[in-house]
């Protein structure tokens, strides 16, 4: 499956279902991450059953130090 | 203002906020650094951005923000126009629960300067999608007009370009924004020492947010109390009635009899 993540192309070996399993396959702890799916927002309670689909583009953000 | 009076309390969105200082969490030299300096700094709200996650090396910055302490304030950084300011808002909201947004639209990377039109444009937007947004801006006593029109819940006029350090270059506007604004006016951005933030209260902005001038200091942490104490010091001075400026001198003592 091959997902755009951050602007990055990423090739995994399997299929990843849904946005929990992306995270939890990326090492990512959702607590203050969010994720924007194909231009939208995803919500926290949407993770586990959000489905992802080949070639879908992602952008996972999260906070940083700001002003 | 008798001496006796308190400041009028500073309320956003229906919280009381004690601290008038707020802190930015850029550009530490450390997160247990930010951590120390946050804490020195006596701030309620503190500042954050939001970036792609790295998943090479995490961000440690996160850790050391206590967002049971803090409001923490997430800032649109980045955002060239509204939708993109939009976007980052919509995702701070996701990430986190918090509803409170720093509107910040800056297309220029040179001098970082907020655009009105599409700040005001975002605005509007996010005001009705349940936002609390705290604009912002150049000081421009009409576009802190329409802000507050539209329904934001303070008004941000700079000081000075974002890191400049300059000061207070935009006083003589920030002094009609406070006369004229219905809603708190935060002095953000410009800010270099603790004497353009005690000034900047001292002209009655209801509160100041710095973060280059502590964040880059040689010692954050001492220059985050440095602060602090300018800011107190301030509120105890309008506090405490001060004297009004005078074209003629008033001596300090009776002229004497004696010498005659």
């Amino acid at each position: 499956m091959k997902l755009r993540i951050n602007g990055e192309i990423r090739k995994f070996d399997y299929s990843i279902e849904t946005v929990a399993m992306l995270l939890k396959t990326l090492k990512i702890n959702p607590k203050f991450v969010a994720v924007e799916l194909n231009g939208e927002v995803v919500y926290k309670e949407d993770f586990e059953t959000k489905k992802l689909n080949d070639g879908d583009k992602l952008e996972i953000v999260s906070f940083v130090g700001g002003g | 203002m008798s001496g006796e009076d308190n400041l009028k309390p500073l309320k956003i969105a229906g919280k009381e906020i004690k601290s008038r200082l707020f802190v930015g969490t850029g550009k530490f030299p450390s997160p247990n650094i930010m951590a120390e300096a946050l804490d020195e700094s006596g701030a309620d709200i503190v500042t954050v951005a939001l970036r792609r996650v790295s998943f090479d090396q995490p961000d440690p910055t996160l850790s050391a923000i206590d967002f049971e302490r803090y409001i923490v304030l997430p800032n649109t950084s980045g955002a060239k126009d509204a939708e993109e300011a939009l976007r980052l808002a919509r995702l701070a909201r996701a990430a986190s629960g918090i509803n409170w947004v720093k509107l910040e639209v800056t297309p220029d990377p040179v001098y970082l300067l907020p655009d009105p039109v599409e700040t005001l444009k975002a605005a509007e937007k996010l005001v009705k999608e349940g936002f609390v947004v705290l604009p912002y801006i150049h000081a421009d006593p009409i576009l802190a007009k329409r802000l507050e029109d539209v329904g934001c819940a303070t008004v941000m006029p700079l000081a000075a370009p974002i890191g400049s350090a300059r000061g207070l270059k935009t006083e003589e506007f920030i002094k009609i924004i406070i006369d004229q604004a219905n809603v708190p006016v935060v002095v953000d951005a410009g800010i270099g020492l603790p004497s353009h933030a005690a000034k900047a209260i001292e002209l009655g902005a209801d509160a100041v947010l710095v973060n280059t001038a502590i964040a880059s200091a040689e010692n954050p942490v001492k220059m985050a109390k440095a602060f602090r104490i300018a800011v107190e010091s301030a509120v105890l001075a309008l506090e405490a009635g001060p004297i009004e400026e005078q074209d003629k001198a008033s001596a300090s003592s009776p002229l004497t009899g004696f010498l005659d």
